[in-house]
């Protein structure tokens, strides 16, 4: 089991996560729309693992997901953060996990790649 | 030239101290010798001298006591008393004789004075007397002065001599003159050359006679300062000493020519003025002989010493070179050639002789002992890595190595090098696989370069991101990245060409037969299409006018429908492309010449296509099929049976060509389920719930054009799995369809719990393409805005694919129902899913077609 925070500028995905993490026996402990309070929400909830969106509108100086995981990291570099992507992005996520992100799940997603990432950081999964 | 070898060193150490050493020696044996020969010049020096003094010491005493003997001698004095010289002549005579018998003295001269200084007898010239000897006899003067002996060397008439002077005094104490006891010194010289080998000349100085003196030999002058007073002579010495410098010898007290030394003694009188000196001189071989004995003493010590230290030296140096340098140079043979080997400069290797030396030949076990035990891993490794080489280069895969400079490095296999087509060796990885893209290179040279540097999780995380697919030199190529030692890479190439190749012939082949099968098991349905596309082609032309554009279209998009539920290959394609072309024409408002050009021939060709296939498989007269009736033996029975009642006959026959209506939604069990994988969604198999119902022929069209209600469903109503999961809904969607006859109607209900129909995003679209008024749609009830989507042009999805999306599937559904004087009922529940009612009038025993 692990605390999670969901960052995603996408409702639709946001829920869909905590949908996939909660039947997998996750907590969803927190849930930000942009990079900025995912920083904030990850300073005040330290969560296990963190979900992060590699797009999101630029916000307070943080321009995107690998912005900030940057930023995550400068604060905690043991955090557990796992980059939400799409076919493409591969460039952007090489540098997120250059910035200390720990992994990646491709959309769709699925209840396994969720299941798959988490365990690589070192949370087993109930389902 | 420097000197390297420890042997080198050593031998030149060895050889400067051995130098160091005999030098010293040398030069301290040298200095010992000169002393030596020094020592004994003075030596030979101090001996003829001490000799000499000796032998006048003796004389000394003789002089002396014969003298008092004689003094006493009451003859002597009665003789002198008496002045009876007769008398006294007597008394020496029988002395004297006594002398010459009894002792060596044979030349002894006695002179007797009177105490007023006369001479009263000499015995050697008895008739010489009465003379006065005051002016040169000082010793006489004193003794007959003083009444005491006095021994003295003194000249007299006869000469330098030593003489012994003591008065004569009686018993009653009266003085009566006195007695000379006088010595040459001949024997001295006699006794040098016999005893000492050496000579003796007493030479008086000429400055020291008198007038007195006696006549001289002037022979016997020497060196014209001198007198030689002395009988016996050695010539030899006389010649040799004759040249010798006397003062540089007076000063130094000796020296040597080439045949002796010399050295001398001062003869003086009783009152130490100098009478003349004694030479006395040793051949000089003899003293060399002496020098000769003690130097060759010294040199056989520097002998023996040079030779020793030679010996110790060579010995040192040999033995070096036995001990420690030859087993060195043996050993270091060894471990050369076992680095060569190691380091693969030579295939052999030679073992180190173990009998060197004790030491040495310890450390050559050891080494020979791990020479077999590196030969044999090295050739263990060796066929391991042969072993291995020949798996790489005949493994269908290729592999490369290469590190952070991105060059390929060596060790690669044959079929890496057949994949690039050349030797790939120090070539950029990054160019060889982005030939043309720079920033693609660059991106992965970075990639590669920072994924060593980072943590294993993340390396593994971020090579999944690295392309794998290439094409290289027109072949498909498969790349598995591996981390070798977290400083270089491994690639491992495959050439997936064949297999693409073969994956793209398995699914035409699959779709081949996706298309017989469909074919075969709807073989009427087929033909049927099959006949209307031809009856339709034939009238192409009539089409090709910018007012029948539009119903040009809904034609070519249900054939296409028609012919992809069929799962025909070419037709599709290519009535995808023709319907392009119309859109193309609508959208410029005339007939394109690419438009014109397709003529009923070429449109034939693209079904005779698909068709030439199908007979291959299913046999030439297959299609002929399609005129017969198959009929169950069941309904021939009834048929039979029927046949008595004439009245039904012919409805009967007729009803015998009728469908059950289930073999029309057939087919879509098997499109729903192609179509969800073509989509990429989960859709549960398609549930027909149907009761037995035959159909006349004139509902097959309706039934066929059903095609669109169940394409639009699973492309748009079904959400994707993972869309379905963040909403709650099961990820897999279902589709059902309910047939039944209810009354006079026949129901076809389909729904699907799927997404529905956004009624917002529809009257958007209705009034972004401006088909109605504002205020018009506004007014329009949910039902008639859904029934917009069944109107010509109108679509809301933003993508056309060849299958939906184009609007005019369901228009053509809308013109087949009203055919039948169909109606619609559609109940949409947004985001819960969609059911669409049709609902036909149906009367099986009416039917009078």
């Amino acid at each position: 089991m692990a605390t999670v925070l969901v960052v995603d500028d996408s409702r639709i995905i946001r829920n869909g996560l905590k949908n996939v993490l909660e039947k997998l026996g996750h907590v969803v402990v927190g849930e930000a729309e942009n990079g900025f309070d995912g920083v904030k929400l990850y300073k005040e909830l330290y969560p296990d693992v963190v979900t992060m969106d590699i797009t999101m509108p630029a916000t307070s100086g943080i321009k995107n997901g690998m912005d900030a995981v940057k930023h995550i990291i400068e604060f905690d570099e043991f955090a557990n953060i796992i980059m939400i992507t799409a076919h493409g992005e591969q460039q952007k996520v090489m540098q997120s996990i250059k910035n200390g992100a720990k992994g990646y799940i491709l959309k769709p997603i699925t209840r396994d790649k969720v299941r798959e990432s988490v365990q690589r950081v070192g949370f087993t999964s109930d389902s | 030239m420097i000197v390297k070898t420890t042997a080198g060193k050593l031998s030149i150490l060895v050889v400067v101290i051995s130098v160091i050493i005999l030098s010293l020696s040398i030069s301290l044996l040298f200095s010992a010798s000169n002393k030596t020969q020094e020592k004994i010049y003075i030596d030979i020096k101090n001996q003829l001298q001490n000799f000499t003094k000796y032998e006048f010491d003796t004389k000394y005493w003789i002089g002396t006591t014969n003298a008092i003997a004689l003094a006493n001698n009451p003859l002597i004095q009665q003789a002198l008393k008496e002045n009876n010289r007769e008398l006294a002549k007597h008394a020496l005579s029988k002395y004297l004789i006594n002398l010459k018998e009894n002792t060596k003295f044979k030349n002894v001269k006695i002179h007797i004075h009177t105490k007023d200084n006369n001479s009263f007898l000499r015995n050697w010239k008895p008739l010489k007397y009465g003379d006065d000897l005051s002016s040169f006899r000082k010793t006489v003067v004193k003794v007959n002065q003083i009444k005491k002996p006095i021994t003295s060397f003194e000249i007299g008439r006869a000469g330098l001599g030593l003489r012994a002077v003591t008065p004569i005094i009686d018993k009653d104490g009266n003085h009566l003159g006195s007695l000379e006891f006088m010595q040459e010194l001949n024997s001295v010289a006699k006794f040098f050359k016999d005893e000492q080998h050496g000579s003796f000349l007493l030479l008086m100085d000429l400055m020291s006679r008198s007038d007195d003196i006696e006549s001289f030999d002037r022979k016997k002058a020497f060196q014209q300062s001198y007198l030689i007073y002395q009988n016996f002579i050695d010539n030899d010495f006389l010649n040799s000493a004759s040249k010798i410098d006397l003062k540089q010898l007076f000063k130094d007290g000796k020296m040597y020519d080439d045949m002796y030394f010399y050295t001398y003694v001062d003869i003086k009188d009783f009152q130490g003025k100098s009478l003349g000196v004694a030479l006395i001189g040793k051949p000089i071989e003899l003293v060399d002989y002496a020098i000769k004995d003690a130097t060759n003493l010294i040199y056989l010590a520097l002998a023996i010493m040079v030779f020793m230290t030679l010996s110790i030296a060579l010995f040192i140096i040999l033995a070096s070179n036995k001990i420690i340098v030859y087993p060195l140079e043996t050993l270091q043979d060894g471990l050369n050639s076992f680095f060569a080997f190691l380091n693969k400069e030579r295939d052999d290797i030679e073992k180190i002789d173990e009998n060197i030396s004790a030491e040495f030949g310890k450390m050559s076990k050891l080494i020979n002992s791990n020479i077999n035990v590196v030969t044999q891993t090295l050739k263990n490794d060796e066929i391991l890595a042969l072993k291995i080489k020949q798996l790489l280069d005949n493994a269908n895969q290729g592999f490369l190595y290469f590190d952070k400079t991105m060059k390929i490095g060596g060790g690669h296999s044959i079929v890496a090098e057949e994949i690039f087509n050349k030797n790939i060796l120090g070539y950029k990885i990054t160019k060889l696989l982005y030939e043309n893209d720079i920033e693609q290179q660059q991106y992965m040279e970075e990639s590669l370069v920072d994924i060593l540097n980072i943590d294993s999780l993340r390396q593994e995380l971020m090579l999944s991101l690295l392309d794998t697919n290439f094409t290289i030199n027109n072949k498909s190529i498969k790349i598995e990245y591996k981390i070798l030692d977290n400083d270089s890479y491994m690639l491992i190439l495959t050439d997936i060409s064949e297999k693409i190749k073969l994956d793209e012939k398995l699914k035409n082949e699959q779709q081949i037969l996706k298309m017989v099968v469909e074919v075969a098991i709807t073989l009427e349905q087929f033909t049927e299409i099959k006949d209307d596309y031809y009856d339709f082609i034939s009238k192409i032309d009539s089409f090709k006018n910018i007012n029948k554009l539009s119903e040009l279209r809904k034609y070519i998009h249900t054939f296409k429908g028609l012919f992809a539920q069929k799962e025909m290959l070419h037709i599709v394609k290519k009535l995808h492309n023709f319907e392009n072309i119309i859109d193309k024409s609508l959208k410029q408002n005339i007939i394109l010449d690419e438009l014109k050009n397709i003529k009923s021939d070429e449109m034939s060709k693209w079904i005779e296509s698909d068709i030439a296939i199908l007979k291959d498989i299913l046999g030439d007269d297959y299609f002929e099929q399609s005129n017969f009736i198959s009929i169950s033996k069941d309904r021939i029975y009834l048929l039979s049976e029927q046949t008595k009642d004439n009245i039904k006959l012919a409805n009967s026959i007729k009803k015998l060509s009728y469908h059950n209506i289930e073999i029309f939604f057939r087919p879509y069990e098997k499109m729903v389920a192609q179509l969800a994988k073509r989509f990429e969604k989960e859709i549960y198999p398609l549930k027909i719930k149907s009761d037995e119902i035959y159909i006349p022929n004139k509902y097959e069209s309706f039934l066929k054009s059903l095609v669109h209600i169940f394409r639009n469903s699973v492309d748009h109503g079904i959400e994707s799995p993972e869309v379905r999961e963040e909403i709650g809904k099961d990820y897999i969607g279902s589709i059902e369809c309910n047939i039944y006859q209810k009354e006079k109607n026949l129901y076809i209900e389909i729904s699907d719990d799927g997404i529905g129909i956004d009624i917002e995003k529809i009257k958007n679209k209705i009034s972004e393409k401006a088909l109605i008024s504002e205020k018009e749609i506004n007014n329009l009830s949910e039902l008639d805005v859904i029934m917009f989507i069944f109107k010509d042009e109108f679509s809301t999805a933003t993508n056309i694919t060849d299958i939906s999306g184009r609007g005019v599937g369901l228009s053509s559904l809308l013109d087949e129902l009203n055919k039948l004087n169909g109606s619609v009922n559609i109940k949409n529940n947004f985001k819960k899913g969609i059911k669409f009612q049709f609902i036909l009038p149906f009367d099986m025993d009416n039917n009078n077609e």
